[in-house]
């Protein structure tokens, strides 16, 4: 904060959120809602070649570590020793493949 | 335990099961809980499993080894379609990039310390390399193949080649993935030093 010469006085006189931000998560349904009315190349962002959302539930964005992941992989983890494939695994059951130029038609790289 | 696999295809985000219906899970392995209190050994025999393959790699330097199985997994796999020409070129670059190019720079350390790590003949031959051989190879081969140089618009990128060279940087980094999940059993490949597409790329046509 100094860095950027803020002062405390700043700060103490900080406004609350504003009632826009609050109310995010109810935008963000109705976006989702209208977005399936819309043309396919401007919903191909948050959805799939079917149409439907990439997340089935808000829940599979939590994130949650499972229990059963070991001590050792999150201090690896968090040294920056293991890369992200696995964590996405383990709280999102999602492997995310790394884009390459490839042919469609054939084998997809990915299915190894 | 349904894992999403999440791509692109074409323009649009893909997304389908990881795990097909009929593949079912390995039985017989460690759990992941216990993979800090195996052996190196151990660990790299798990790494041998998920390849099918069992190789004695120990004439090779150790930072090749991990490659060294990627592209024979990579040209042992029945769908891929890869030919005896691909594979010369992947060698033929690893060999241009990490022991012609850093000789003939001057740079003889470099293939001091894959002597000191490899066995056998390979061992022998990386002792007897001479710098007035890289300097000869570098001019008739790598020179004239380099990136630097401008491309004819006739000889553009082969779709299939480049293909081709996608899955094996995938498997590359897939077997990388699983080499930092057991805890480096294999000594880390510096890919920035032994792999270059392009070149292969380019090798592949003059072979």
């Amino acid at each position: 904060m100094c860095y950027f010469e803020i002062r405390k006085t700043v700060l103490a006189n900080e406004k609350p959120v504003p009632e826009v931000i609050a109310s995010m998560d109810v935008v963000e349904d109705d976006y989702v809602e209208d977005e399936s009315k819309d043309d396919k190349q401007s919903s191909d962002d948050e959805m799939d070649e079917e149409g439907g959302p990439l997340f089935d539930t808000q829940e599979d964005l939590d994130g949650k570590i499972p229990d059963y992941v070991p001590a050792f992989f999150l201090d690896a983890y968090r040294r920056g020793k293991m890369p992200a494939t696995f964590m996405d695994l383990f709280t999102f059951k999602i492997f995310i493949v790394q884009p390459q130029v490839s042919i469609f038609s054939k084998h997809n790289t990915a299915r190894l | 335990m349904n894992v999403k696999l999440v791509s692109r295809r074409f323009r649009s985000p893909l997304r389908e099961l990881l795990f097909q219906d009929d593949v079912q899970p390995r039985t017989g392995l460690p759990s992941l809980q216990s993979l800090d209190s195996l052996t190196v050994q151990q660990r790299k025999d798990l790494i041998f499993s998920a390849t099918g393959l069992q190789m004695d790699l120990s004439a090779l330097p150790e930072e090749w080894h991990l490659l060294f199985l990627a592209i024979t997994y990579w040209a042992t796999r029945p769908d891929f379609p890869i030919t005896d020409r691909m594979v010369h070129a992947v060698v033929l670059g690893l060999v241009l990039q990490a022991i012609v190019y850093p000789v003939k720079k001057g740079n003889e350390k470099a293939v001091h310390a894959l002597v000191q790590s490899s066995n056998g003949t390979v061992k022998q031959k990386l002792a007897n390399i001479k710098s007035s051989e890289c300097r000869f190879v570098y001019g008739e081969v790598y020179a004239q193949n380099s990136f630097t140089k401008s491309t004819n618009k006739k000889g553009g990128y082969d779709l299939g080649v480049v293909h081709s060279l996608a899955q094996l940087q995938s498997v590359i980094l897939a077997l990388h993935q699983l080499n930092q999940l057991f805890l480096m059993p294999f000594a880390a490949t510096p890919m920035h030093k032994i792999y270059s597409g392009e070149i292969t790329r380019a090798y592949k046509f003059i072979l």
